[in-house]
C-alpha cells in the first residue's frame, strides 16, 4: 500500500504546483508519473485524463457560480475539443511512449511560451448577422461597474484551434487549457476571466471524451488513477487558496525556468527511449 | 410547480450542483474501495504488471465481475466511472435547459456533444 501513499504524495505536489502556474495538474503529473515512479505511459495519461476531468469540474463549480462561465461558447466549442478529443486518444493507441514523450516536450514548451506572453483583454462588440450572433456566442459578466456586454469574433479560425486543443487533450492526457484559452483570447477575443472560466469548464467534457477510450483499452488502472485524481484535486484546491500570493512576476518566471527544465528532460528521455 | 419561466441562472446553479455532486461520490467511492482492498491484502505489483484486460470485453467483464464479488479494485473503479459520468450528465441537464428554454440551437449543438461522445464510448469499445 505504501506505493498508493507516494502516488497520492506525489499528486498532492503536482496538483498544487499546476494550479500555482496555471499549467494544470496533468502537465506535472505525467513527467512524475513516468520518469519519477516508472509508470507505462498509457496508465500515467489515463490516470491524469481522470485526475483532468476531477479538478475541472470541481473548479467549475465556483466558477459557473460567479457568473464568468458562458456555458453556450463552452458547449459550442466542446463540439470541436470532443472530437478532437477522440482522435487523439485513437492515435495515442497507435503511438509508441517515447513518440508521446516527444510529442509532449514540445507542447509543454509552447506553453510555459504562451504562459509567459500578456494577455490581452478584449471586449468586443457583437457584429449583427456573424455567426457569432447566430450562434450566440455572446453574454454578458458582472463587474465592479455594472454589467458587462461581451461578444465573440473568428469563430471558425478558433473552433479548428480548439479541435487542435482537444486532440493534445486525449494524445497527452493534459487539459490543453493553455491551448484554449490561446483560441478564446487571442483569436475569439473573448474577455480574460470569460475565456479562463469557459475553458476550465469544457476541459472536463473534453477528457471524458479521450478516458471512454483508454478505459476501455483497459489502460486506466484504479489503484494509480484513484491516488492520483484525489492527489490532484487536493492539492489543486490548496492552489487556489494560495493563488493570490503566487501572482507575482518573478514566481512567473521562476516556474516557467522550472517547467522549461522538465520539458527538456522529458524530450531528452524519449530521444533515450527511456519511457515504458 | 414553479412559474417563473427557466433562465440561464436556474441552468448554472443545477449545473454547478451536479458537478459537486458527482466529484463528492466518485471520491467517497474511490476510498471506500480502498479501505475495502487493504482488507483484501492488495499488495502492488510492478506497474507494468498491473492491467485491466486488452480488450473492452475483458475490461467490461472483469469489472462487472469483480464489481458482484464486492471487490475493492471494482469499487474504486465504479468511483472512477462516477466522476467520467458527471460530465456527462452535465451535457444533458443542459439539453434539458436548451429544451425548457426553446433554444433549439442549442439543443442541436448539445446533442452533437453528446453523438461524438457516443462514439468515443462506441469506437473504445470496438477496441
Amino acid at each position: 500500500m505504501s506505493e498508493i501513499i507516494i502516488l497520492f504524495i506525489g499528486a498532492i505536489a503536482a496538483g498544487l504546483m499546476g494550479s500555482l502556474t496555471g499549467l494544470g495538474g496533468g502537465v506535472i503529473i505525467i513527467p512524475l508519473l513516468t520518469l519519477g515512479f516508472g509508470v507505462p505511459m498509457h496508465y500515467a495519461i489515463g490516470a491524469s485524463l481522470i485526475s483532468v476531468i476531477g479538478t475541472s469540474s470541481g473548479a467549475a463549480v465556483a466558477f459557473v457560480k460567479e457568473g464568468f462561465t458562458n456555458m453556450r461558447i463552452g458547449m459550442f466549442l466542446e463540439i470541436a475539443t470532443t472530437a478532437g478529443a477522440v482522435s487523439g486518444a485513437l492515435v495515442s493507441g497507435f503511438l509508441n511512449p517515447n513518440t508521446i514523450g516527444i510529442i509532449f516536450a514540445s507542447i509543454l514548451i509552447l506553453t510555459v511560451l504562451l504562459n509567459l506572453k500578456g494577455k490581452p483583454d478584449h471586449q468586443e462588440e457583437l457584429i449583427k448577422g456573424s455567426l457569432a450572433d447566430k450562434l450566440k456566442l455572446y453574454g454578458t459578466f458582472p463587474d465592479k461597474d455594472g454589467i458587462k456586454h461581451y461578444a465573440s469574433r473568428n469563430t471558425i479560425p478558433g473552433f479548428l484551434m480548439m479541435v487542435f486543443a482537444g486532440a493534445m487533450s486525449g494524445l497527452l492526457g493534459i487539459g490543453s487549457g493553455a491551448l484554449k484559452v490561446l483560441a478564446m483570447d487571442n483569436m475569439m477575443k473573448l474577455p480574460f476571466k470569460v475565456s479562463t472560466t469557459t475553458s476550465n469548464f469544457m476541459i472536463g467534457v473534453t477528457a471524458v471524451a479521450g478516458a471512454l477510450i483508454y478505459f476501455q483499452r483497459g489502460q486506466i488502472i484504479p489503484v494509480i488513477a484513484a491516488p492520483v485524481l484525489i492527489g490532484v484535486v487536493v492539492g489543486s484546491f490548496i492552489g487556489s487558496k494560495t493563488l493570490m500570493i503566487s501572482k507575482t512576476k518573478k514566481l512567473k518566471i521562476f516556474f516557467a525556468i522550472v517547467i522549461t527544465i522538465l520539458s527538456i528532460y522529458m524530450m531528452y528521455n524519449g530521444v533515450n527511449k527511456n519511457f515504458h | 410547480m414553479r412559474t417563473k419561466p427557466f433562465t440561464d441562472v436556474d441552468l448554472n446553479r443545477s449545473v454547478g450542483n451536479l458537478l459537486r455532486l458527482g466529484v463528492i461520490l466518485s471520491v467517497v467511492t474511490s476510498l471506500v474501495g480502498f479501505v475495502k482492498l487493504f482488507t483484501e491484502g492488495f499488495v502492488m505489483p510492478k506497474y507494468k504488471m498491473l492491467e485491466m484486460g486488452d480488450s473492452s470485453e475483458k475490461v467490461w467483464g472483469s469489472f462487472w465481475n469483480s464489481l458482484c464479488k464486492g471487490e475493492g479494485m471494482a469499487i474504486i473503479q465504479l468511483g472512477i466511472l462516477l466522476l467520467i459520468l458527471t460530465p456527462l450528465v452535465r451535457i444533458i441537464f443542459a439539453l434539458i435547459g436548451y429544451l425548457k428554454e426553446k433554444d433549439y440551437t442549442y439543443v442541436i449543438i448539445s446533442l452533437i456533444v453528446l453523438a461524438i461522445m457516443t462514439v468515443s464510448f462506441l469506437t473504445g469499445y470496438a477496441h
